[in-house]
């Protein structure tokens, strides 16, 4: 079976590199001290990547607070305000606000992607998808939800442009709103042309990845999004969720838990992931997390990208 | 609590400003505080810390619970504790009393903010009772009604990995099914395995009001049931004045389980939604509105609508006070079943800050008993 793996969002922490985001608030270290730090760390998470043969390679974004910040920062006409809960998680984001007209300022390739250590076109990149950062945000600006939706896909699209001429392969659009809530048929509508803006501007492979809800949330409409690949929640969903459907173009698995310490057993992921293949007719699959490891402590994190990459193997040599 | 808004507070204090490796604040500070809160031989104190290693961690903490105490005393509030001055988190401390649990390292919660996060690795048992000693130090030297606030079972699991109830998950066709009904398990076992023989200890102690701490509880919206279930658990058979704080949520979310709550009193947070205009229409009272959906639903419980923000050093003047008061009573449409409270602890806030607070708290529920 012909198998892609990669990671879908931002790695864990190690405690030095929490205790050098804390030190540098607390004036501590400098500015330098916690670039040095943050780095090391990318190499890190980088390398076990390459170690565990993954076919996109992330940075980790290991200094992306939460999925919103690098990209609120480079956007004028908004600001953020106080924590709000990621959605059911004991994890907080800070919640923007747009107050005028949102407009691209600044790129996330500055500052927020550490290209240089992944080779080019390994290297995958991830933004939020246009209609969860628009459900996520609270619009005090826009007389209609739709307008800073489009607002909000023209940026990401521009930041799409931008990773791409760093070599980007993949650029995941991360969707957990989808998943987490079942979109009435105008919002899925709304939030597949939201994603069209994007895709109309590059051609790295796009996937869309959904989390925290099951597959039926998702499927079959996002099979119609103007993207290369949908990702589903496996650890929320059942298979036929999934096979009951004609399924017409990849799908990513998520099927290692990014919000538990329990570590999988290979043997019943292969197994799981054959029978999808199978009755779903797939001769390519694409199998990762279901979500970012940010919710795990570092070592296992590191743990399950090796697990991730030994799943991929097995299914690899599966007929 | 007989009289109208009787006054309680809710949890966290910041620790006591005497704690500090500045010697000569320490001893500024205790000075000050021990004066204004009248607490008893706190000249004792400032000579302990004058001197040179005379005070143990022990005793130093022991005076943190005194002040503590004398702190929501002083502002007169009906229902106190020490501002948990022993206490540094509410997770990992009584996770270290539970068998069953092991640590697997530290987690992100938000930015710079982090926790050392537990798995459950077999059924959890009460290894032996925590907050105890702590309960009968402020049981010795309190002159209030006391209550003492601890960690409850829905958000200890919530907060928590599952490496245990959850090993079967792999060979299911429904994980999301198999993976509530692991929670469901895991919940309620340490509903009846740690926090219902904990509260009893607590209670065979002497405790009379006791409030289960519960940040997650509408977290997952589809499990509003289980935490219900967990709480009355926790306490059954059990014979105390129970109390259940819920902050920072979406409480509709909880609705109709919440109805099957058998708590007497449900502390909530609304001010820090509220607008800092008096008044008690509904244009200034944003905050306070959630109150419509417990009456609509027919909530038998008492509610501590938090009157005073605590994420703001903001000090509510106590005409605010007595509005939102006000404004909760007509919302619930029963005076009796309006508690002054807090939005939460006050942890984040300097003494100075939250003692104003605590007095406007104290004088709002008196102006708005004489308006009733």
């Amino acid at each position: 079976m012909e198998v892609k793996a990669y990671l879908t969002g931002q790695f864990a922490k190690s405690e030095q590199l929490i205790k050098a985001y804390r030190d540098r608030v607390k004036g501590k270290i400098s500015e330098q001290t916690l670039d040095e730090i943050l780095r090391k760390h990318v190499r890190e998470v980088v390398e076990v990547q390459y170690a565990s043969g993954l076919t996109y390679v992330s940075d980790g974004m290991l200094n992306w607070h939460d999925l919103f910040r690098p990209i609120v920062e480079g956007i004028g006409g908004i600001e953020v305000n106080g924590l709000a809960r990621w959605f059911d998680n004991n994890f907080f984001y800070k919640k923007p606000i747009t107050i005028g007209e949102l407009h691209f300022k600044r790129s996330i390739t500055d500052g927020y992607i550490f290209s240089e250590y992944v080779k080019h076109g390994k290297l995958k990149a991830i933004l939020p998808d246009p209609f969860t950062i628009a459900s996520m945000s609270e619009n005090q600006y826009y007389k209609r939800f739709e307008d800073m939706l489009f607002s909000y896909a023209e940026i990401l699209a521009e930041h799409a442009v931008n990773v791409e001429e760093l070599g980007v392969a993949q650029i995941q659009l991360s969707s957990p709103y989808m998943a987490f809530t079942r979109l009435s048929g105008d919002e899925v509508e709304m939030a597949s042309e939201a994603v069209r803006e994007i895709r109309k501007r590059t051609r790295a492979e796009l996937l869309f990845h959904t989390f925290y809800g099951p597959a039926s949330n998702v499927i079959p409409h996002a099979l119609d999004f103007p993207v290369d690949v949908v990702g589903v929640d496996m650890t929320l969903s059942k298979p036929r969720e999934i096979t009951d459907y004609s399924i017409t173009k990849p799908l990513c698995l998520g099927v290692l838990d990014g919000r538990n310490s329990m570590i999988e057993d290979v043997q019943a992921l292969v197994k799981l992931c054959k029978r999808i293949a199978d009755d779903a007719g797939l001769r390519l699959l694409h199998v990762a997390p279901n979500c970012e490891f940010e919710m795990l402590p570092y070592e296992i994190a590191l743990r399950k990208t090796r697990l991730l990459g030994e799943l991929s193997k097995a299914l690899g040599e599966v007929e | 609590m007989e009289k109208l808004f009787p006054t309680m507070e809710v949890g966290s204090l910041s620790k006591a400003p005497f704690i500090t490796r500045d010697k000569t604040r320490a001893v500024k500070e205790a000075k000050e505080w021990g004066e204004r809160l009248q607490v008893e031989n706190w000249t004792r104190l400032t000579e302990a810390l004058n001197a040179e290693n005379s005070l143990t961690a022990k005793e130093l903490q022991d005076w943190a619970s005194l002040y503590g105490i004398r702190f929501f005393e002083s502002a007169g509030l009906d229902v106190i504790y020490d501002g948990e001055q022993r206490r540094k988190e509410m997770y990992e401390y009584p996770v270290n009393f539970i068998e069953g649990f092991e640590f697997r390292g530290i987690v992100k919660v938000w930015d710079s903010e982090f926790y050392r996060k537990a798995a459950v690795v077999a059924k959890p048992r009460l290894r032996e009772p925590y907050h105890l000693d702590e309960f009968l130090f402020v049981k010795k030297h309190a002159r209030r009604a006391i209550k003492i606030p601890i960690t409850g079972a829905y958000t200890l699991a919530d907060w928590s990995f599952d490496e245990y109830y959850v090993r079967n998950i792999g060979a299911t066709n429904d994980p999301r099914s198999a993976r509530r009904d692991a929670k469901h398990e895991f919940v309620l076992e340490l509903a009846r395995g740690v926090i219902r023989p904990n509260v009893q200890k607590l209670i065979e102690a002497g405790a009379e009001y006791i409030q289960l701490d519960e940040p997650a509880a509408a977290a997952k919206p589809d499990e509003a049931d289980i935490f219900v279930e967990s709480f009355n658990e926790s306490i059954k058979g059990l014979n105390a004045v129970f109390v259940v704080h819920i902050c920072y949520t979406n409480y509709a979310w909880l609705f109709p389980h919440l109805l099957d709550l058998r708590a007497e009193i449900v502390s909530i947070s609304c001010s820090n939604a509220d607008t800092r205009e008096l008044g008690v229409d509904d244009a200034k009272r944003p905050g306070f509105r959630v109150l419509s959906i417990f009456r609509e639903q027919g909530a038998e419980f008492k509610i501590a609508p938090g009157v005073v923000d605590v994420h703001t050093d903001f000090i509510e003047p106590p005409e605010l006070v007595r509005d939102r008061l006000l404004y909760s009573a007509r919302a619930l449409g029963d005076d009796e079943k309006v508690v002054a409270c807090n939005d939460c602890g006050l942890r984040t806030r300097g003494w100075g800050v939250a003692y104003e607070k605590q007095l406007s708290l104290t004088r709002g529920a008196a102006m708005a008993r004489e308006t009733v």
